[in-house]
């Protein structure tokens, strides 16, 4: 079996970095963006902090609708969304555009999930010592479900760096594309089982150090 | 001026149907159903009532935690019902809170949850140091200033809660089952130290439980709450020994040793002979001493089989049986003299009709079983009222009947310990 590996290790090493450029920045606004939304979700339940029907089953509805729209078409589908924020409908940019928005609606569903592992009660306490809606969520419920939150978003970066491997659509680089384009289509094994085991050690070091960060808030 | 003031509060929720959305066909179901209610400043107050009574909704409204339906709500002569948000925080700083499950941050270590009301208050960090090592001081817990809530035992966790509560120098501690988690000696401590709180920074305490145990060691007042209404109120002793409606008699039961029921009485007879009376004693009524003085005095000899007396708030209350023995109308006289001075019943029809009931059972049960075991079934507590003896028969009907109106309470003795009160109340009013 002959493999072109040794020639594309300048490659390899550029669609790496451009799958980790991806991913962080994809994670970064999807969380920041999936955080609020999950906030907006969990507070707005009935019996929550800001509690607002209206605006509960408008999030809730937005969640629902976009979150199992497969990757691949959901790509296409804000394309021209992305073309009004980026500039560009294509490429790194249009990527990190559309998984950012992805990420979103996946994170916020997570820290929705794990906020409710937070006990009510110390929201009701932190009420009754006379805290604002919004401190109560900055320095309580936060804090009280920062453990389950850690490892959310470990979860969440995951299901961040399976989906950037379909960059190549629009264009896009990274290790998904590169895998594709001169393993999968070269029917070079060699090249391909070498992207498989960088990805796995990229997801394996993630968990790991998401694993690590969780247990010491948790002090397990 | 009070402290807390309730005027015919009412606070309903929207009815649900079994797993259903909020109806609107349906009537709003009143948690809170009229209360009116003053708690003095300095006083510990207590409000019992089993589970669903209302007693943690009604707590929940004093602090503004919950909006009141309709009625008024004043704390300091503040009328919560009308203030803002804004206004509500501020509010709530003046009066703390614990919890049963105490609400701990466990995020934060003892040190960070003291810290976190004086966060809110915008106490300089400097004084609150000092403020935090003085809570600590007082509840007893210096050592564990670094620990976080899991490495405390549950008394530790509520000295921690009842310190926090504290930290900013409330008027007003509201204790919602403060102790229902803990156990009974770590419940003794923990209101050990209510008590000091009242005692020695003069904050007052609502204490809200549905433990008499709790009520009789700690408050002065309290108020008997059953389906979103009060339905007796007073002063501890008075409860304890005047208890007026059912739900109040069956939360003494469960706190005061009651008198026999008719099978034990007649197995003390058979084992004392004489004449059963049982007598309660009051601190404002014949004392004991007086009372065998004039039994000895119609040449009566009495000896004491059953109950004893009671510390209520530092006053005794005795409930007892005696067995009287001499001449049957010696003990006519006496009961017939005593009974304008002291309540006493004579319980002579009742052990007799207990002892039928034990000769229509199999003899070998009645004999061999132990006392207490004979005993188990229900242990109608009826003859304290002095009507109790003039009606033997009807007593059972009656008892059945005054516990089909009583609603069940989970952590109360089942309704077969309530004394037959409805009809024996009316007996005795009309008395």
């Amino acid at each position: 079996m002959t493999t072109r590996l040794p020639d594309l290790t300048g490659l390899l090493g550029q669609a790496l970095v451009e799958t980790l450029y991806i991913v962080a920045i994809s994670l970064a606004v999807g969380t920041v963006f999936g955080l609020a939304v999950g906030l907006g979700l969990y507070t707005t339940r009935s019996g929550g902090l800001y509690a607002s029907r209206p605006v509960f089953v408008t999030l809730n509805f937005l969640v629902n609708f976009f979150r199992p729209i497969p990757f691949v078409i959901f790509i296409g589908a804000v394309q021209p969304l992305a073309r009004l924020v980026t500039g560009t409908g294509i490429g790194n940019p249009a990527i990190i555009f559309a998984l950012s928005l992805s990420a979103g609606f996946f994170v916020a569903r997570v820290v929705e999930q794990n906020l409710f592992s937070v006990d009510p009660g110390v929201i009701e306490a932190s009420r009754a010592m006379g805290a604002s809606r919004l401190k109560t969520i900055a320095a309580v419920l936060i804090p009280e479900a920062l453990g389950p939150l850690v490892l959310g978003l470990t979860f969440s970066f995951v299901a961040v760096v399976d989906a950037s491997a379909i960059a190549g659509v629009l264009g896009g680089g990274g290790l998904g594309n590169f895998s594709l384009q001169y393993g999968f289509r070269q029917f070079d094994w060699a090249v391909t089982w070498t992207t498989v085991l960088i990805i796995v050690a990229i997801v394996q070091l993630g968990q790991l150090l998401g694993n690590t960060v969780s247990r010491r808030l948790l002090r397990r | 001026m009070a402290l807390v003031e309730l005027r015919d509060v009412v606070k309903t929720f929207p009815a649900r149907a079994e797993g259903r959305k909020a109806s609107k066909a349906a009537p709003p179901i009143r948690v809170i159903d009229g209360v009116s209610l003053d708690v003095e400043e300095g006083e510990i107050f207590g409000l019992i009532g089993c589970s669903g009574a209302g007693k943690s909704t009604l707590v929940r409204l004093i602090n503004a935690l919950a909006p009141v339906t309709s009625g008024s709500i004043r704390v300091a002569g503040t009328e919560v019902t009308a203030l803002r948000e804004k206004e509500l925080r501020q509010l709530r700083r003046g009066i703390g809170m614990i919890f049963q499950q105490f609400n701990l941050f466990s995020s934060r270590t003892v040190w960070g949850n003291l810290a976190y009301p004086l966060e809110i208050a915008g106490t300089p960090e400097a004084e609150q140091a000092a403020r935090i090592s003085e809570l600590l001081n007082f509840v007893g817990l210096v050592d564990k200033a670094h620990s976080y809530p899991e490495q405390l035992s549950g008394g530790q966790k509520q000295r921690v809660g009842i310190a926090r509560a504290l930290a900013t120098r409330p008027r007003l501690l509201l204790a919602d089952e403060a102790t229902s988690a803990l156990d009974p000696e770590t419940t003794g401590e923990v209101l050990a130290l209510l008590r000091r709180v009242n005692a020695e920074l003069g904050t007052t305490v609502i204490v809200i439980t549905h433990e008499m145990e709790v009520v009789r060691s700690t408050a002065s007042r309290v108020a008997v709450l059953d389906a979103g209404q009060i339905v007796e109120e007073g002063s501890v002793y008075d409860l304890f020994t005047r208890p007026r409606h059912p739900v109040t008699s069956k939360y003494v039961g469960t706190a005061v040793r009651p008198t026999p029921d008719a099978d034990a009485l007649a197995k003390l007879s058979a084992r004392h002979g004489g004449r059963l009376v049982a007598v309660t004693l009051r601190e404002d009524g014949l004392s004991q001493g007086k009372l065998f003085g004039r039994l000895y005095g119609h040449g009566l000899e009495a000896e004491l089989v059953h109950g004893g007396v009671e510390d209520i708030q530092g006053r005794s209350f005795g409930r007892l049986v005696l067995a009287l023995h001499g001449d049957e109308a010696a003990v006519g006289e006496a009961l017939a003299e005593l009974s304008g001075q002291v309540e006493i019943t004579d319980l002579a029809p009742l052990a007799v009709s207990g002892a039928t009931a034990a000769a229509l059972s199999p003899p070998n049960v009645a004999d061999e079983a132990p006392a207490g075991l004979a005993a188990a079934p229900p242990p109608a507590e009826a003859p304290r009222q002095p009507a109790a003896a003039v009606l033997p028969e009807g007593l059972v009907a009656a008892a059945a009947a005054a516990c089909a109106a009583v609603p069940a309470c989970p952590d109360v003795p089942a309704c077969p310990d309530v004394p037959a009160a409805p009809a024996l109340v009316a007996v005795e009013a009309a008395a």
